[in-house]
């Protein structure tokens, strides 16, 4: 290792290049906080060992903020990593539903996914208190009736207005949008454009 | 293009499935057709506000659930539902309980998944017993992974940090891992991880996930810990030729409990049935107010009438004290239960089959257990079968005991009938069971001698062994088999709190790396039971060695001193004639007591020899203090039947045969348990051994006993009848089965059978 903060710098990077979510690299993290916690002892073991020169010694003043630096890059770069994920699963929910699509949902650690799910159950409830759909119409819609195409069966349903509607796969229907809208973002039914 | 159908029903229950689809939908989620008649048949007679909170429950239920489409069927919702109704009933009820018990199949297996570099946790699959060969070799990958991740956490494997120049503390040693397909290029020094195997060519081999590699353990070092086949280890040494010249062997450094859940993510339950957050709060609560104990029982042997005296003794003792619980551990009878006597002693009855006569015991248990309600009422009573119980084979995880035996027990609601092995949550504290003869088992296969620079003790290796292979039992598979797709039941990791390792072998404790480990030894040779407590706010968990010694016959009425010397005669020829059907039941005479503790080399090299299956011989715990309230109790009994006037000889030759020798031996030590150097010997050696006989003082005129295991004798049996033909100076020819077994080849001076008591004699010394 060349340089402090390689490790977290690379997951950081990998995160920003990345089109869909990355796996979570649990190791680097660990090793980035293991790196933090060995940053702070070298600091405070300067300060033990030469408590006089820390304050006089341009030299040894500058080493102990160097290693202060380097810890607070190493804490910023964890910060950074685990914020953007967040905002990304935060996204997730109001784009595509309550259930994490398959690829997310390998890519993220469990604390990730205890997150998704709170973060849920806070936006469900709220719009249970305020009986309004937020997550709906998102854009606003050109026409209320859209047709769809059924990409995976998925039975019988029942929409809003009390109507049976059988998804069988490739048929197509013309329906209410807001019947159909959060199957759209999860792939079950999609929406053809004419 | 097709078109939706309305459905007939009325304006009511329209607008029923019109709130719950709109209240699924604004989770994202929607209900199929028949998940929403669930629905409907479940909220039609609700108001409107039940409505909303059920549903609410309902969805928050589903949270818990893997869901992979929004797209609710039937099957999800009725699960959801019926865990509800079943969680407020049952769940809350079953939470407050101070014991929990989760069986093998409910154990989750840690899976390690490549993408996330991580063990997964993946929840328990109950029925599959059959699956691919995959399986089979997923065993010990999944298990190496999770050893390597482990390994490499540990500080000794992690890549050093940068150092200051100026830096004092020089930058630590550490290791790093070779794969083993790259050993050949490397050239050098190289620290292996790997499964120690024999190879197909018959020598030792080391094999990790890329490769396999020949090794010579000639010159290795040890660590301490039993090195078996199939155990996972570190190797370092450097290749010479093809084969790789081992020279420090280490088991893998073991992890804290701790540590592994931290590895794990908070999120998960690596161990099975563990309570929601609010529960485990009060649980803990519960426990840091005044927690009640456990206590284990191994070998419970029910065939042996003595058996439901001694437990009705401890009932008794325990049924004010209202215990978590009570484990009884197998095995149930005392042989096979295939070869229990199916006869029936009435004249022309007709013949049981030894099913039959095992329900009959058990019958016989349950309503012993029902004259005490207190217990019923506040007490579990868990049951784990042992392996000469019905069951399938000698294949882990055992099941259950098959309900075809259990009998009444079955009809008591305290009853739990469970695998071995098992997990029991007490408070918030894990407890693994496990029955097994372990050290002896793993003694047998051991491939070199443990070393005894760090411990002499037997167990000690044992413990520790499991601890840092994390398996209850590191044998390849056709020693130990396993059902392929519940091997993970075996896993010892994250470590539990407790560990019981019941065994035949003599009882003891351990600690390490935090988890405490016991075998609560025989309840069938020597009513020994354990103890144990769980640490409380006041104090530490504690592990109590306890005893039934002996119950207090009804005193015969003696006239005088000859007629009691009579009378003892009489008594004696009953105890020989007990011994007789009593050697019918232990296993051959050939048995031999190891000295699992002693300390000298030659009796290490005695250890790994093949052991005979069984070893019945009881014994004192090591630890000897623990035993030394049992031992006053007993010297107490003793006092007070010489109080009664009761000749000492035949109130020893009324009691069944192993009492009668737990009262002899544990008198013997009365004279000395104030020097425990002296004290941990095995009590029937020194009955039997005759230069014991010719000394005054038993213990200080051999200090050191060399050739234990040749010396070794015999079964409790043999000792018994020493003792008992003591009591009238040896006229009688007693060649009894057992004593022509003691081996007196190195004590030429003595007549082989005068075998003095050494109880008298401490008698008489006072």
């Amino acid at each position: 290792m060349a340089m402090y903060g390689a490790d977290a710098l690379e997951v950081l990077k990998e995160l920003s290049t990345a089109t869909r979510l990355p796996v979570y690299r649990a190791k680097s993290v660990s090793k980035a906080v293991d790196e933090v916690i060995h940053l702070h002892a070298e600091v405070l073991a300067i300060l033990r060992e030469r408590p006089e020169a820390a304050r006089n010694d341009a030299s040894v003043t500058a080493s102990v903020i160097f290693h202060h630096a380097a810890l607070l890059r190493n804490k910023r770069i964890m910060l950074a990593y685990h914020y953007h994920r967040m905002q990304y699963l935060q996204n997730l929910r109001w784009e595509v539903g309550a259930i994490l699509p398959p690829d997310v949902r390998e890519a993220t650690s469990a604390l990730e996914t205890g997150f998704f799910s709170a973060y849920d159950r806070l936006l469900g409830d709220y719009m249970t208190e305020v009986d309004l759909n937020l997550t709906e119409d998102l854009t606003p819609p050109k026409d209320l009736f859209i047709e769809v195409r059924v990409v995976q069966d998925a039975g019988t349903i029942i929409t809003e207005a009390g109507d049976e509607l059988t998804l069988t796969r490739n048929s197509t229907h013309y329906l209410r949008r807001s019947d159909v809208e959060h199957l759209i973002r999860q792939g079950v039914v999609e929406h053809i454009v004419h | 293009m097709a078109s939706a159908r309305r459905r007939p029903a009325t304006k009511r229950s329209r607008r029923l499935g019109r709130t719950i689809v709109a209240a699924f939908k604004r989770r994202g989620l929607q209900p199929d057709v028949g998940a929403l008649s669930v629905l409907e048949a479940l909220l039609c007679d609700c108001t409107p506000d039940e409505v909303k909170s059920t549903l609410h429950a309902v969805i928050s239920g589903l949270e818990t659930e893997d869901l992979r489409s929004c797209v609710l069927n039937r099957e999800i919702i009725e699960k959801v539902v019926e865990g509800m109704q079943a969680s407020s009933v049952v769940t809350t009820a079953a939470a407050m309980a101070p014991l929990r018990v989760v069986s093998a199949y409910e154990f989750p297996r840690l899976v390690y998944s490549a993408t996330r570099e991580t063990m997964q946790v993946e929840p328990a699959n109950a029925s599959k017993v059959m699956t691919t060969p995959q399986a089979k070799a997923d065993i010990f990958r999944n298990q190496y992974r999770s050893i390597h991740s482990r390994v490499l956490r540990n500080k000794l494997f992690m890549p050093p940090f940068l150092h200051r120049a100026s830096s004092t503390a020089a930058p630590s040693q550490h290791f790093s891992l070779t794969a083993i397909d790259s050993l050949r290029a490397s050239g050098e020094r190289c620290c292996v991880l790997g499964l120690l195997v024999r190879l197909p060519s018959g020598e030792y081999g080391l094999e990790d996930l890329v490769g396999t590699v020949t090794i010579s353990l000639a010159s290795a070092q040890l660590t301490s810990g039993m090195f078996t086949e199939n155990t996972f280890v570190l190797a370092e040494g450097v290749m010479v030729d093809s084969v790789f010249d081992v020279e420090y062997l280490a088991m893998p450094p073991p992890e804290k409990a701790p540590a592994s859940m931290l590895a794990l993510g908070s999120a998960v339950d690596p161990y099975g049935g563990a309570l929601s957050a609010t529960d485990a709060a009060r649980v803990a609560a519960a426990q840091a107010d005044d927690p009640s104990d456990l206590i284990v029982l191994s070998d419970v042997w029910l065939d042996k009438p003595e058996t439901y005296a001694r437990l009705r003794v401890l009932f008794e003792g325990f049924a004010d004290l209202e215990p978590a619980g009570f484990v009884f551990i197998g095995n149930f009878t005392s042989v096979p239960y295939a070869s229990l006597r199916t006869v029936s002693d009435k004249p022309g009855a007709p013949q049981r089959s030894p099913l039959d006569v095992l329900r009959h015991y058990f019958d016989a248990l349950a309503e012993l257990i029902a004259q005490f309600p207190a217990l019923v009422a506040s007490s579990q009573f868990v049951f784990v079968p042992g392996a000469d119980d019905p069951g399938l084979g000698r294949v882990l995880p055992r099941p259950p005991l098959p309900p075809v035996v259990r009998g009444k027990l079955s009809d008591l609601s305290c009853v739990t009938f469970t695998t071995n092995p098992c997990r029991l949550w007490l408070y918030s504290q894990v407890i693994t069971v496990f029955r097994e003869d372990l050290v002896n088992k793993l003694r047998r296969h051991c491939v070199l001698k443990p070393t005894t620079t760090e411990t002499n003790l037997m167990h000690e290796h044992v413990v520790k062994t499991l601890v840092d292979q994390a398996h209850l039992l590191p044998l390849p598979l056709h020693a130990a088999p396993r059902y392929w797709p519940h091997a993970h039941a075996l896993t010892n990791y994250p470590l539990p709190d407790v560990l019981v390792l019941a065994d035949s072998y003599e009882q003891y404790k351990s600690a390490y790396e935090e988890t405490i480990a016991f075998n609560p030894s025989s309840f069938g040779t020597d009513f020994s039971f354990v103890v144990y407590s769980p640490a409380s706010a006041d104090g530490d968990s504690n592990v109590e060695f306890s005893r039934i010694t002996s119950i207090v016959p009804p005193p015969p009425v003696y006239l005088s001193d000859d007629e009691a010397v009579v009378d003892a005669d009489a008594e004696e020829s009953a105890a020989a004639a007990r011994l007789a059907s009593h050697e019918a039941h232990v296993p051959p005479a050939t048995d031999v007591f190891y000295g699992g503790n002693d300390d000298d080399d030659a009796s290490l090299t005695q250890d790994l020899m093949p052991l005979p299956h069984k070893v019945t011989a009881s014994s004192t715990s090591p630890d000897f203090e623990l035993s030394a309230d049992d031992l006053q109790r007993a010297v107490q009994i003793t006092r007070t039947s010489q109080a009664r006037e009761m000749s000492p000889a035949a109130f020893e030759a009324s009691l069944p045969p192993h009492a009668s020798l737990r009262l002899a031996s544990q008198d013997d030590f009365a004279d000395i348990d104030d020097d425990p150097t002296l004290a941990p010997e095995h009590p029937a050696l020194v009955l039997a051994s005759p230069q014991v006989a010719s000394s005054p003082d038993p213990l200080s005129a051999s200090p050191r006993r060399k050739p234990l295991a040749r010396r070794a004798l015999v079964a409790p049996a043999t000792s018994v009848a020493g003792h008992a033909a003591s009591h009238d100076d040896n006229d009688d020819d007693q060649t009894l089965a057992g004593m022509s077994l003691s081996d007196s080849d190195d004590d030429d001076d003595d007549d082989a059978p005068t075998l003095a008591p050494p109880s008298d004699m401490a008698i008489a010394n006072r």
